[in-house]
């Protein structure tokens, strides 16, 4: 088998061995990428064992001989991939703090959107994207140590339950996944909306806000706040997948962006509000 | 070499880091998931940092190697921290807290501490402060995992160290020793001359000396029934063997081994030394022909079963060698009866619980509380 190579910018995964019935779904959204010479992470996508090959399928994700997770039913592979591939950067990239959080660019400013479960990050950040935002990251902020700027990722946001129908009645030839049912987090499938090209474009660039988004449907009108940076400086050490590893240097990261940024709290029932408050409020409207 | 990598091309790597600069990314790229598999990259990591060769190091090859020194490093201050502390709690306690393996090369800064991974503490008490001991570290925030009676039992009647204990907020594991080698063994070592060489190092904890810190990483090597890492300590062994060669120091060795009943391992390890990274330190020569074949043997099991248990370097040979001293290690863990009857409950017990459906059927209630307790 001819491995499949994931070039997501910053990092390359070589696939060696990975179930014919991702292919789709691997071309979907890494189909047009650029393979470079040198893999950072060799993975591979497995059965668990020859029973469980034919008796209720398994897959396991297995890195350079390492298995983090436990095996998944078979049909939540490309999911697991994902997933998989997040773990490999979260526990080898020590030369940038990583923050679980989304990553929204508009007029060369970088938003933060930090991961709070069910807080509908992940809409909102394709929401955004629709609107002509580039999405820097879905799941992981990768932030430089010296310069404070935001990486791009060439990875696809990972979307649950009804928001994967939300994303296809906004832009109905979204590239979309198929729906991996039943997993830890419900339905789960993968959209994209950038192609390499649109990629390769992108800089790293500096972070002007940190916000942290509530959505809530019932909502009669928008509400913000400002938040004392004490709490978020303790927020985003949590949020951070290697704050542990960084030490000191992530404490240092932590504090000088905070002391530069913008810092929200928004609870929000309209998509569109939040699309004018962030031109209005994080990066301006540029030039 | 990108197609074909092989054990001598991670040999030649530790040899000749200076000669990495001529690495294709493709060979590069082979080299680096073999050395994140042996526990070896921040290793090279740091020796190549040090060279001038490392500005002509490609970029996307110097992040890997910069990210394993940063986790190297952390985990290096972690073991300082959590070396003072403990060497703090007993120390009040009137007893010398040793400590052994990764941590000791840590505290000492010997050549290989740089990039040494460890994924726990080991430490070695006098058996008549073992109680003390566990009793302090118990109740400061040190506490054993659930295990089985029957596993609390082997720990405590037969081994050379006491069920491993965690740090409640940290999650650290530490293991305390109060012998190098299981006493049901009969091969465990007399202490006098491990003890008799402890050194009080900078930092004010206790390591053992050069040569028995060398010898006991030979006996832990040689006598463990799972060599993961063996690469990783041979070079341990080679970095310590540089380091503080001399007369007087094989003399020591020679004289550890000889009490301890381990010159067989001594010679496998020293020869292996010799023939992977080209030095000519001193090899005793055996009287007895039956010694100088069980000798060969082993040098030849060993060469084979110190390969990283890495995909790429796998062969039939190697998986063969690995099995050898599985059972080799267990064999000398125990006299024969004791073995049968330890795998006789193992296996009860595990086909209970099978046929139970419960895997944790042995498994006591951890009392977190004791911890807090006076």
């Amino acid at each position: 088998m001819k491995p499949f190579f994931i070039n997501m910018g910053l990092f390359q995964a070589k696939v060696n061995d990975y179930p014919s019935s991702i292919s789709p779904a691997l071309n979907q959204i890494y189909g047009d990428c650029q393979p470079k010479e040198m893999s950072d992470f060799t993975v591979s996508l497995a059965p668990g064992s020859i029973v469980r090959k034919y008796l209720r399928p398994q897959i396991v994700f297995e890195s350079n001989t390492s298995i983090p997770f436990k095996p998944l039913p078979f049909s939540q592979a490309y999911a697991l991939l994902e997933w998989g591939l997040n773990w490999c950067l979260a526990t080898h990239d020590f030369n940038h703090l990583l923050l679980h959080s989304a990553v929204l660019v508009k007029n060369n400013k970088a938003v933060l959107f930090p991961a709070l479960p069910g807080s509908g990050k992940s809409t909102l950040s394709c929401w955004l994207a629709i609107q002509g935002w580039k999405l820097y990251s879905d799941e992981m902020a990768v932030i430089d140590t010296d310069s404070l700027t935001a990486e791009p990722l060439y990875r696809p946001a990972c979307i649950k339950n009804h928001s994967i129908e939300l994303v296809r009645s906004w832009q109905p030839d979204a590239t979309i996944t198929k729906v991996c049912s039943d997993t830890a987090k419900g339905d789960v499938a993968h959209a994209k909306f950038q192609t390499w090209e649109d990629y390769c474009r992108l800089q790293p660039v500096e972070i002007a806000g940190i916000v942290f988004p509530k959505y809530d449907g019932n909502l009669s009108e928008e509400q913000y706040y400002t938040i004392a940076k004490s709490q978020v400086f303790e927020e985003l050490c949590q949020h951070a997948f290697n704050y542990h590893v960084l030490g000191y240097q992530a404490f240092d990261t932590v504090w000088r962006l905070l002391d530069k940024v913008k810092v929200f709290e928004v609870h929000y029932s309209n998509l569109g509000f939040m699309d004018e408050f962030l031109l209005d409020e994080v990066v301006g409207h540029g030039a | 070499m990108a197609h074909n990598f092989t054990f001598e091309h991670l040999v030649q790597a530790i040899n000749s880091p200076h000669q990495l600069v001529q690495l294709s990314l493709r060979e590069w790229e082979s080299l680096l998931f073999v050395l994140k598999t042996s526990r070896l990259e921040a290793y090279l990591a740091f020796v190549l940092h040090d060279l001038e060769a490392w500005h002509s190091i490609p970029e996307q090859v110097r992040a890997h190697l910069s990210a394993a020194m940063v986790y190297a490093q952390r985990q290096n201050d972690q073991v300082f921290h959590e070396g003072q502390e403990i060497h703090d709690l007993l120390m009040a306690q009137g007893v010398t807290p040793v400590f052994l393996k990764g941590a000791a090369y840590i505290v000492a800064a010997t050549n290989n501490a740089k990039g040494r991974l460890c994924s726990d503490i080991d430490l070695l008490v006098k058996e008549d402060g073992l109680a003390i001991s566990e009793t302090a570290l118990l109740n400061n925030f040190w506490y054993h995992k659930t295990i089985t009676d029957y596993d609390d039992k082997y720990y405590r009647e037969y081994a050379h160290e006491i069920p491993p204990l965690y740090h409640l907020t940290r999650g650290t594991v530490l293991d305390l020793h109060h012998n190098l080698f299981l006493p049901i063994s009969g091969k465990a070592p007399p202490l006098e001359q491990f003890w008799q060489g402890v050194v009080c190092q900078e930092s004010g904890l206790y390591t053992l000396e050069p040569a028995a810190m060398f010898m006991h990483s030979i006996i832990h090597l040689m006598l463990n029934e799972e060599v993961v890492y063996g690469f990783r300590d041979m070079v341990d062994l080679k970095c310590l063997a540089q380091q503080y060669d001399s007369v007087g120091f094989w003399q020591r060795v020679e004289l550890i081994a000889a009490e301890s009943h381990f010159e067989t391992e001594l010679n496998v390890v020293v020869i292996l030394l010799n023939t992977w990274f080209n030095t000519a330190y001193p090899v005793k020569r055996f009287e007895g022909s039956l010694q100088r074949r069980k000798l060969q043997l082993l040098v030849r099991i060993y060469k084979y079963a110190l390969i990283p248990e890495h995909p790429a370097l796998h062969s039939l040979r190697s998986g063969l060698a690995r099995f050898i001293v599985f059972v080799r290690g267990h064999s000398i863990k125990m006299p024969l009866t004791v073995l049968v009857k330890h795998f006789s409950i193992k296996l009860w017990l595990g086909c209970r619980n099978w046929l139970r459906g419960d895997t944790t059927a042995d498994a006591k209630p951890v009392d977190l509380g004791a911890a807090f307790k006076r």
